[in-house]
């Protein structure tokens, strides 16, 4: 990959360095350019991602359709971001015409979705470690600046010292993958895997590296065991900022934890490895039930759907646990879905599936403390089919989607999984799917219902809202149902991205593996029981 | 920490290279007058001495230096030392009065900022020793990690707008006993440094030397760390300069005042949306 590969990142940044210049200029009018300049940039960078993920282009880069699907998700989603936060969230009176920190707030959001997109084109550990903390670090900021009240300090004070924790856990694992494999480039340490590998079983060093990592990284995805932050920060953060952190951090962590294991080459079966893929799997499961009881337990909005964000978590590590292996026997050309999507092809359908649906619901909620000041619990939005139908609306069909009914896209995003749970012979784990489903769909209808069958508490007081944020509600709400219905671009980058990544492992998927260390040879047709077939 | 001072000895050349020579007095008096000096200078909670003390220290300093720069010329480390000339003295010198500084300073923040410049001095004497390693561990350790953890207990816990901290920052803590403990300590490293006879602790520094001549031919150290983050890792560079900035404009905006915006960045020239 040359720099031309990066450009989508480098259009992110170059605007990120403009806006921040931007937002510092005397003349107010001037400032608020700072929305359009971030639009036009992602807008940019979303047109360069894809002439990027067009056919052909860096053949030799394996895993390329995964990273061109991570820089189409971060600038696509990001574009929606930013109209969700076309008011300010900063603001320090709710009366202050701008708020001070109008070109900071863009440019971090930049920033933190440049990591994202970049997240899938790295090839070295100390690469994967910035990426994943830029797309962090602008986030801590995001959480602690907003609106200079003590529950947005308390989430920021919280979220920081716990992101630098996990980030210290991963990062130590990284080490012990570094002193297992002598080298921080992927191809170096995935020959090192495949070879101890062939030989038997990897070292324990190894192995409790992984384990670090999935541990750190769990708490960008918002998974158990650290997950504990979520519910706090998401309500403490203004709204805004909280539908930015529902996406962005959990997207880099999948794909990061995919970038991982791929450098096992998916082939953790021997008894002290296949731990590991056992471990994912308890790890998805308990998510899922955790995420799913305690948000039946929740009042406030934002607090619910922090603990729906930690489900949903739950069914992308489940998809992630499935691994990249397809089913010999159920592959069926022409039948849509049908058997031909793995685990990590469902797993980033989903993502960007959940990305949608969750920013949609997100973008009424801020529409709606835009209009009534705030919107936080069911009292807050009890009745509001009457007085804003079309924000009802909007709030309805994303949350029909957060439960999988059918003509949505989060339907097709659980039947992927639970598809590639039973070709994969997982059959408990679809119906655990299907049971956490049922569960959610409980405290789902329960905000619907408040909206459509009760009558508003107190009048709302009408505000006048950016057009930018009914139009981000209204697209998100727009592409949830479009790809419900006729899922096929995103579909096809999904299953690209996913079937990129490689079942077995071979020298020829790594581009510029140093030549020092030869794996040894280990016969194609051994992959009987691997990673968690 | 405690300070490391003056490794100044009032002794002559022929006494400490002597054979058999034990620890000489005047390398125990002046030990015994730092000692006096730093007692002075620590804070009491009320003034007293502490001028006195500090002109104690800086005539001890000074008159140690000159003691160990005429040893040094004229033993067998002449050569070994020769390279690293005036500002071995330059950073020892700030290196030791920031030291004094740590522990004399009244306000907690400001002990942390000179431990700062201890880090820095002695991560340059490190360079000059060749030890660039340890040079660069010891900035990204101590003034990165430890004394970021420092600074945050120290804004944590102490009150702001005016309000006086508290006894215990004011007033060190036991001086006396402090100052005995260390300087007890202090003189027996010297005794172990300069009290025998020249022994391989010393001669091993011989080789500096030719490792000088040595390191300046060969493509090491620090110049071999920066061409190969430029060559092999440029991009993981940029990134980390990237991550940086976000953190340095992160700090800004969380630790400004929250003023109107109209007062820090101007005036509005367009209605409300």
């Amino acid at each position: 990959m040359n720099l031309h590969g990066l450009l989508p990142e480098m259009i992110m940044l170059a605007a990120a360095a403009v806006i921040l210049l931007n937002g510092l200029c005397p003349r107010e009018s001037v400032r608020r350019a700072s929305q359009w300049l971030a639009l036009a940039g992602l807008v940019a960078a979303f047109v360069a991602a894809w002439r990027l993920a067009a056919p052909g282009q860096h053949a030799g880069w394996p895993l390329w359709p995964l990273a061109t699907f991570g820089s189409l998700l971060a600038s696509g989603v990001g574009l929606l971001a930013v109209l969700a936060s076309w008011n300010m969230p900063f603001k320090d009176q709710p009366t202050e015409t701008d708020s001070a920190y109008r070109g900071e707030y863009f440019a971090l959001l930049l920033c933190s979705l440049a990591g994202l997109s970049m997240m899938a084109k790295v090839n070295n550990l100390i690469w994967l470690f910035l990426a994943l903390e830029l797309v962090s670090m602008p986030t801590y900021i995001m959480v602690a600046a907003g609106r200079g009240q003590s529950a947005a300090q308390e989430a920021g004070v919280k979220y920081f010292f716990l992101g630098a924790l996990s980030a210290a856990v991963y990062l130590f694992g990284f080490s012990y993958l570094y002193g297992f494999a002598g080298s921080t480039r992927f191809s170096t340490i995935a020959a090192a895997f495949h070879s101890a590998l062939a030989l038997g079983h990897p070292p324990a060093i190894a192995l409790i590296g992984l384990l670090m990592v999935v541990l750190g990284i769990s708490y960008k995805i918002a998974a158990v065991p650290l997950h504990y932050y979520a519910p706090d920060v998401y309500q403490g953060a203004a709204t805004p900022v909280t539908a930015f952190l529902a996406f962005t951090p959990k997207a880099a962590g999948f794909i990061a934890l995919i970038l991982v294991f791929n450098l096992t080459g998916w082939q953790l079966s021997s008894s002290l490895a296949g731990a590991v893929p056992a471990l994912l799997m308890a790890l998805a499961v308990v998510t899922m039930f955790v995420g799913n009881v305690l948000a039946l337990l929740q009042r406030n909005l934002k607090r619910i759907l922090a603990y729906s964000s930690i489900a949903h978590s739950g069914y992308m590590l489940a998809a992630l646990a499935l691994g990249p292996a397809l089913s010999p026997e159920a592959t069926r050309p022409g039948e849509l879905g049908g058997s031909s999507i793995n685990g990590l092809s469902a797993l980033l359908f989903y993502l960007a599936a959940y990305s949608l649906m969750t920013l949609g619901a997100f973008a009424v909620l801020i529409y709606l403390e835009g209009q009534t000041g705030a919107a936080e619990d069911f009292d807050g939005i009890a009745g509001l089919a009457g007085e804003h139908p079309l924000a009802a609306g909007c709030m309805a069909v994303c949350l029909f989607s957060l439960i999988g009914m059918p003509g949505t896209v989060g339907f097709l995003g659980k039947l992927f999984i639970v598809q590639a749970a039973l070709a994969a012979h997982h059959p408990v784990l679809a119906v655990i799917i299907v049971i956490n489903a049922a569960i959610a769909a409980t405290y789902y209808l329960r905000i619907v219902a408040a909206m459509y069958l009760r009558a508003a508490a107190t009048p709302l007081t009408v505000r006048r809202p950016a057009l930018a944020l009914k139009l981000s509600a209204a697209v998100a709400t727009f592409l949830v149902i479009f790809f419900g219905l006729f899922p096929g671009a995103l579909y096809r980058q999904s299953v690209a991205g996913g079937r990129s990544v490689p079942t077995v492992y071979s020298a020829a998927h790594w581009p510029g593996r140093s030549a020092k260390r030869t794996a040894v040879g280990m016969p194609g047709s051994a992959r009987a029981g691997l990673w968690a077939n | 920490m405690d300070r490391v001072r003056r490794p100044a000895a009032g002794g002559t050349v022929r006494g400490i290279l002597g054979t058999g020579a034990t620890m000489n007095n005047w390398l125990l008096a002046a030990t015994a007058v730092g000692a006096i000096s730093l007692y002075l200078m620590l804070p009491h909670g009320r003034r007293r001495m502490s001028q006195f003390g500090a002109l104690l220290g800086v005539l001890a300093l000074g008159g140690g230096f000159v003691e160990l720069g005429l040893w040094l010329s004229h033993g067998p480390l002449a050569a070994a030392v020769a390279p690293a000339g005036i500002f071995f003295y330059v950073f020892a010198a700030i290196a030791l009065a920031s030291a004094v500084g740590v522990v004399c300073h009244p306000r907690p923040i400001y002990c942390a900022l000179y431990f700062v410049l201890v880090t820095l001095s002695v991560a340059a004497l490190l360079i000059l020793l060749l030890a660039e390693f340890m040079a660069v561990v010891l900035i990204v350790i101590y003034a990165g990690a430890i004394l970021v953890t420092y600074v945050f207990v120290i804004m944590l816990a102490s009150p702001g707008g005016g309000i006086p901290a508290a006894d215990y920052d004011r007033v060190s803590a036991d001086p006396l006993l402090a100052v005995l403990v260390s300087f007890v300590f202090l003189g027996m490293i010297l005794q172990r440094l300069f009290g025998g006879p020249m022994d391989g602790f010393m001669l091993a520094r011989a080789p500096l030397a030719s490792g000088h001549a040595a390191a300046a031919g060969s493509f090491a150290g620090l110049a071999a760390l920066g061409a190969n983050l430029y060559a092999h890792y440029a991009l993981p560079l940029e990134l980390a300069g990237i991550l940086l900035t976000i953190s340095l404009v992160g700090a800004v905006m969380i630790s400004r005042k929250h003023e109107p915006v109209v007062r820090i960045l101007g005036a509005a020239d367009v209605p409300a949306e």
